[in-house]
């Protein structure tokens, strides 16, 4: 599931018929729902937690690559953050959206690391990430995303926090809400705030 | 806010989001991916060696079987015992500790007592079957005469064994000496150790009760009553013997007594012979 490879391989094998059954399997998976693919992962389907973990992995990843200071601690934040799915797959109930409830891990996951961190150290949410633009590339496109990427990387924690919970989990308002425990209009505040930084980032 | 402004905000979070989705394209490494991955399907695995409907059924029979021996505990705890046999014939009357300490008198009366009450039960008992015996008896006298049968049914006749009696037959065995010397001393240890230590047995049948083992002879006909009679006498219980030997006359009155019986009958029992 993860990664696309090219298996070259007699059609008529046993392998090649667990391949095609596979992949019979996985179309299957990709209609169910969230909720329905973490409940038969949690009942023991792994192909279950391929299909989920290939839908998240992308949003989480660069959730946590933004909030870490470098690579290696956004590895080590994303492969935290999915312990604990694992960890808490019988716990979970599908009366709550599983995207809620998986960017609900993460935001506590990010807000442990950055918590347990020596208060001297320098603030990775204030940071500048390894993206940081050069010269030469504020001349082309890809100079527009750095910046802006550089603008997210200064903004302070809460509306970095927001506006990236906005960006990958695509939840609403309510949701971001009650998942970072503020009320409806201080998530829009941070969110109005954040944009207007990014803006002035990008118009300089 | 207002509905434009928050409509302006959404919009401007659209294009931002667009933006940073175009800039944005960090992924996991495939290494980490394996790793996480790998991991999940250890937890599957595990998941799949023990599934819930396992775990739900092993704990639902461990309740039962809990559940099940305290039902047996409490009704085993809750069941009544054996039923007492009746205190009157079967125990001794209990010296306690206060009886004891009243004195040897009391205990020894207290035994006396009990020992009467048995031995007149075991005579009513005796009575009773005499005068069945009897009764039986004078009906098959006064019945005329029929053919007779062809084999006389035995007649069961049910004796008393005196006490002591056990004693005299095995009068020579070392161990029946031994638990004389025993029983001596012990009845010294209630007061009446002098007399009843120094008494042969002979002299203990001659008591003014006359005490019974608890046991039963069964006798077949009247001549192992007589036999019996005769043991009696050997083995020196003056008074058991007569008084089996008046039971027999009232029983058979017309039957043949030995002679070793009817000369000794006539003689006056006297004192039983005293020990040095």
């Amino acid at each position: 599931m993860v990664g696309s490879e090219c298996v070259h391989s007699d059609p008529r094998s046993p392998a090649a018929l667990g391949l095609v059954r596979a992949l019979g399997y996985a179309l299957a998976m990709r209609d169910l729902k969230d909720e329905q693919l973490m409940q038969d992962y949690a009942s023991g389907s792994m192909q279950a937690f391929e299909e989920l973990y290939t839908r998240y992995r992308l949003p989480l990843y660069r959730y946590f690559r933004r909030q870490a200071p470098d690579e290696a601690t956004a590895n080590d934040l994303y492969q935290g953050c999915w312990e604990k799915v694992i960890a808490a797959r019988r716990r979970y109930r599908p009366a709550a959206p599983f995207r809620a409830w998986l960017f609900r891990i993460a935001h506590n996951h990010a807000m442990d690391f950055h918590r347990a961190r020596k208060p001297g150290a320098s603030d990775p949410l204030e940071g500048v990430p390894d993206g940081k633009p050069g010269p030469e590339e504020l001349l082309d496109g890809a100079a527009q995303g750095q910046r802006l990427l550089a603008a997210l990387a200064a903004l302070p924690p809460e509306q970095k926090d927001a506006i990236l919970l906005r960006f990958e989990s695509g939840l609403g308002l309510e949701d971001i809400g009650k998942l970072t425990g503020v009320a409806r209009e201080t998530v829009k505040s941070r969110l109005r705030y954040a944009t207007q930084k990014m803006k002035q980032a990008l118009s300089k | 806010m207002s509905t434009h402004d928050q409509d302006k905000l959404e919009q401007e979070l659209d294009e931002l989001q667009r933006q940073y989705r175009a800039a944005a394209r960090d992924e996991p490494p495939t290494l980490l991916d394996q790793a996480v991955l790998n991991r999940a399907r250890r937890a599957a695995e595990r998941h799949a060696i023990r599934p819930w409907s396992f775990s739900w059924m092993h704990a639902t029979a461990t309740a039962a079987l809990v559940v099940l021996g305290l039902a047996v505990v409490m009704q085993v705890r809750d069941a009544p015992g054996p039923p007492e046999a009746p205190a009157a014939l079967s125990k001794e009357p209990r010296l306690d500790y206060q009886d004891e300490q009243d004195g040897p008198d009391r205990a020894v009366d207290a035994l006396k007592a009990f020992r009467q009450r048995e031995a007149e039960a075991l005579e009513d008992q005796q009575n009773a079957q005499k005068s069945e015996l009897l009764r039986e008896l004078r009906e098959e006298a006064i019945r005329p005469a029929a053919p007779a049968p062809a084999a006389e049914p035995p007649v069961l006749i049910f004796r008393p064994v005196p006490a002591g009696w056990q004693r005299h037959t095995k009068a020579d065995s070392s161990i029946a000496a031994a638990a004389r010397v025993d029983e001596a001393a012990s009845a010294e240890a209630v007061g009446q150790s002098q007399q009843r230590a120094a008494a042969p047995a002979g002299q203990e049948a001659d008591a003014d009760v006359l005490e019974f083992s608890g046991e039963t002879r069964v006798l077949a006909s009247a001549e192992e009553w007589l036999t019996w009679i005769i043991e009696l006498k050997q083995a020196g219980l003056e008074r058991a013997w007569r008084s089996e030997l008046e039971a027999f006359g009232e029983v058979f009155p017309d039957h043949a007594v030995p002679e070793e019986l009817l000369a000794t009958e006539l003689e006056d029992p006297g004192p039983a012979p005293q020990d040095p």
